[in-house]
């Protein structure tokens, strides 16, 4: 019974009720993919741990291999795959989907028949998950260019082709940053604002990527900082062997 | 190492001793080296 040396339960209780009396939240600004909060109450620490769970351990979809059929444009393979990987991409319920399922998008694009170009976009990736689809529409992945020529009296356009199949997986921020939730994350102290003893007032700027809705990035966050006190505390009264 | 004929687009086989490269079914003069269709390249998209 080595946790309860740590923290008596009745002691837990008491500081879980403390925090909720102690800590105050209030949101300054709400848009569709950002949030203004601010905390005080809390320690710059706690905020920390807060911004840093939110950015590395909060879950999302992100394509993560591409099989490559055709692709004679000017991007390399894997400029075209790295492109690929940083489009965000939402879903309804991100809970439904474990790390081992796997969602396929394909795309394929031509040039035009003439001299010209088209721009490839985010749009026109094809899910075969109907839940799976781009956050946006108009980010742009690569440029196929065709050109003409005319060689004694005869033209010939020689144009560019991709065909690619992009698989998506569930990841976290922590393994690479295509799986970040969110494009900017931090606080800072309010300097002129009157604060209680022993606590900072902050400011929490939360912007997301428009995989997961803001609120709910910072719901899992702190749930998974929940889950890992949690665990801590079990561990510590049942320690094994 | 296999070709195929241009014109009859059969299997042609084609020994290190041979005179002239040449179709033994139709006689046509033009091979081509068999590739397979499409050639999947796998990147990490990293």
């Amino acid at each position: 019974m080595m946790a309860r040396s740590v923290l008596e339960e009745d002691e837990a209780e008491g500081f879980k009720t403390g925090m909720q009396s102690f800590m105050e939240l209030k949101i300054i600004e709400h848009g569709e993919n950002e949030v203004k909060i601010a905390l005080s109450g809390v320690k710059v620490r706690f905020a920390n741990a807060l911004r840093r769970a939110m950015i590395a351990e909060v879950p999302k979809l992100a394509i993560d291999e591409v099989n490559i059929y055709e692709n004679n444009s000017l991007l390399y393979d894997e400029d075209l795959a790295l492109r690929l990987g940083l489009i965000p991409l939402k879903t309804d319920d991100l809970s439904s989907y474990s790390d081992e399922d796997r969602i396929s998008i394909t795309l394929e694009a031509q040039s035009p028949d003439r001299a010209g170009y088209t721009m490839v976009y985010s749009k026109e990736l094809i899910s075969s998950d109907p839940h799976v689809e781009p956050a946006f529409d108009n980010i742009p992945i690569v440029k196929l260019i065709s050109t003409e020529r005319e060689i004694s009296g005869m033209r010939s356009v020689a144009g560019q082709k991709i065909s690619i199949e992009a698989i998506a997986r569930r990841g976290i921020g922590k393994e690479h940053a295509k799986w970040q939730p969110v494009t900017s994350c931090s606080f800072k102290e309010l300097k002129n604002v009157p604060r209680k003893a022993n606590s900072e007032q902050l400011l929490f700027t939360i912007e997301g990527d428009g995989s997961l809705p803001v609120d709910d990035i910072v719901i899992e966050a702190a749930r998974i900082l929940r889950d890992k006190c949690n665990r801590l505390i079990e561990e510590l009264a049942n320690p094994r062997e | 190492m296999g070709y195929y004929c241009l014109r009859c687009k059969r299997i042609v086989e084609l020994k290190t001793d041979y005179q002239s490269i040449r179709c033994p079914y139709c006689g046509y003069r033009a091979l081509k080296k068999e590739r397979p269709s499409v050639i999947v390249k796998k990147v990490k998209a990293i």
